[in-house]
């Protein structure tokens, strides 16, 4: 299988040089050799299971709020902030959001 | 061009912030307009190592809607994490709903009988909000993010593409607001972005049995921008069918000031999501009893409330429609009709006078400044004949300035509609006398002239005199 390295790195917001992609595209195909390897396990009659843990079924917690972090943490946790706000390099243009943001 | 050619396909994604006090998968507070990065903590912030706990008002509110609008509630379902970089999704995927969604196969049904179906509903987490700092949108070179929206929950609401028009879109999204208010599961205000619409909209030749390339459109901000961008795209894209031009699959951008839409970019697939199942969210499991219970504790929608009022209360159509507008409204008029309002007179002024005033003031229906029991007791007076139906609009402004009774209002202002014969007689005796010309045309056979005098005696009285018996007064001295 071929992956499409410059695709992907689109939808990652990465710029990488035709070095790093093709030492990329290396790397991707050697992941998805050991993928196939797995896919040709025998798992007839095994039910898939998504997550490691042992809860098979999602606790609900009560609707209850709590304080968070205090916003000079939070703010400082970010590489750049400007007032009450976290602040960084643009992205696209304007509304240039995938489904769901804005 | 012959606009009859072509048919217009629109399939609708509303998304409604669901009314829990914390968010989706923390106990962050979930409120309006606090100050930036204020409710914030490592799970909604993405910080690695945190995980997510599912909150289960959010699950409940989600069965509600589901259930409101005619769902069908899967009893098992699962989360996936929807992946795509931008600044206000700080984890770098969203919390969402794909391969197995909450609820399935529900509608709304228009006034027409046409059902509009629902493909499917899920639950998942909203993004922060980003502005775009610098001279303007377009030369800005950084942009501010507040997370307090990040997290918080949604439903996700997907029609079938079964809207024809825009003025159907905007029924169907009118009913799906009152439906989902009266549930309360949502304050679905568009203005406050707990509602918010994207359309995916396509054209094709009547008779093709093929649907039209989609086109996604997005910042509606209100239900006029999606009837004024459906209407622009339907132009758009048959003209381009008609010039025999490709329709390209993408998103647009309303503009509202220009009233035109401008690509953004191309659509994306689903595949560029790379959705998969969130290995830090277990199943949700519902069962039976559960669903029973959200279904024993759902509030009456407006479709029952309406059939009521018309079958029951015997209220026109139009009044019901009308009042259902707004639950508390509801509820409003049902506390008058419970204290013995009628109900057609209580409605005319629910309506009239007090609407408007509640939009001129631009007052919600939660706090209604006057009482039922207030509103009740004025229509009491009119029927009684203590004041006249002129006067208690008067009556009614005071009730609402004051909060006072309508009672006391009008014996503090003396408004007491003047029936005793002695001072009508003074009125009327001194309207005669200033119109001998108007009076001599009545005597000579001209009856209607009569309005005009008992027109002058209302006038001379501030309203107060009772108008019935003005006019036999009138008639008796005039004619004797
Ligand atoms: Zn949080």
């Amino acid at each position: 299988m071929k992956i499409d390295v410059k695709h992907v790195a689109d939808l990652a917001r990465l710029k990488l040089s035709e070095d790093e992609m093709r030492r990329l595209e290396k790397d991707l195909e050697s992941i998805l050799l050991r993928m196939e390897r797995l896919k040709a396990l025998d798992v007839e009659g095994v039910e898939p299971t998504f997550g490691a843990g042992d809860v098979q079924r999602l606790v609900l917690d009560q609707d209850r709020p709590a304080p968070g972090l205090p916003r000079e943490e939070v703010l400082k946790l970010a590489p750049s902030s400007e007032g009450p706000y976290v602040s960084v390099p643009r992205e696209g243009t304007p509304g240039d959001a995938p489904q769901g943001s804005e | 061009m012959s606009e009859t050619q072509y048919e217009l396909n629109v399939g609708l994604e509303v998304h409604v912030e669901l009314a829990t006090a914390s968010k989706m998968f923390c106990r962050c507070k979930t409120k309006f307009g606090d100050p930036p990065n204020t409710n914030v903590c490592p799970v909604c912030m993405g910080l690695p190592g945190a995980l997510p706990v599912a909150n289960e008002e959010a699950v409940r509110l989600g069965v509600m809607a589901a259930l409101a609008l005619n769902c069908r509630v899967n009893l098992s379902s699962r989360f996936d994490r929807k992946n795509y970089f931008y600044p206000d999704l700080p984890k770098a995927y969203q919390i969402s709903q794909f391969e197995e969604p909450l609820a399935v196969s529900g509608y709304v049904e228009l006034a027409s009988g046409k059902r509009i179906r629902i493909r499917r509903l899920h639950l998942e987490e909203d993004a922060g909000k980003s502005m775009h700092a610098g001279d303007d949108i377009t030369t800005a070179s950084y942009s501010l993010l507040d997370y307090n929206r990040s997290g918080v929950p949604l439903a996700e609401i997907v029609s079938e593409p079964d809207i024809s028009s825009p003025e159907e879109a905007r029924e169907y999204l009118e009913k799906m607001q009152r439906t989902l208010r009266f549930a309360g599961v949502s304050d679905v205000k568009m203005e406050e972005g707990s509602m918010r619409v994207d359309c995916n909209v396509s054209v094709r030749r009547k008779g093709e049995a093929q649907m039209g390339v989609p086109v996604e459109l997005k910042n509606l901000s209100s239900f006029r921008a999606v009837t004024r961008a459906l209407a622009y795209e339907y132009d758009r894209q048959s003209r381009l069918i008609e010039q025999g031009k490709r329709i390209a699959r993408e998103t647009r951008h309303w503009d509202e000031d220009k009233g035109v839409t401008v690509s953004l970019r191309a659509k994306e697939s689903s595949q560029d999501y790379r959705y998969f199942p969130d290995p830090d969210l277990p199943r949700l499991e519902l069962d039976e009893a559960f669903i029973e219970s959200v279904q024993r504790a759902m509030p009456r929608l407006p479709n029952q409330v309406v059939d009521f009022y018309v079958n029951v209360l015997g209220l026109p159509k139009y009044d019901a429609e009308v009042l259902t507008v707004d639950p508390n409204l509801v509820k409003f008029f049902d506390r008058c009709v419970e204290l013995g309002g009628e109900p057609k007179p209580v409605s005319n002024w629910l309506m009239g006078d007090i609407m408007a005033y509640m939009n001129a003031k631009g007052l919600s229906y939660d706090t209604i400044p006057v009482t039922p029991e207030n509103l009740v007791a004025m229509l009491g007076l009119i029927k009684d004949g203590v004041i006249s139906g002129k006067i208690a609009k008067d009556v009614l402004i005071k009730m609402f300035e004051t909060g006072k009774a309508p009672g006391d209002i009008v014996k503090e202002e003396g408004l007491e509609q003047v029936s005793d014969d002695a001072s009508l007689s003074v009125i009327v005796d001194s309207v005669i006398a200033a119109n001998p010309e108007v009076v001599a045309q009545f005597k000579a056979g001209k009856d209607k002239v009569l309005g005009f005098l008992v027109g002058q005696v209302m006038k001379a009285s501030k309203g107060r005199a009772n108008p019935a018996k003005v006019n036999i007064m009138l008639r008796e001295k005039i004619l004797s």
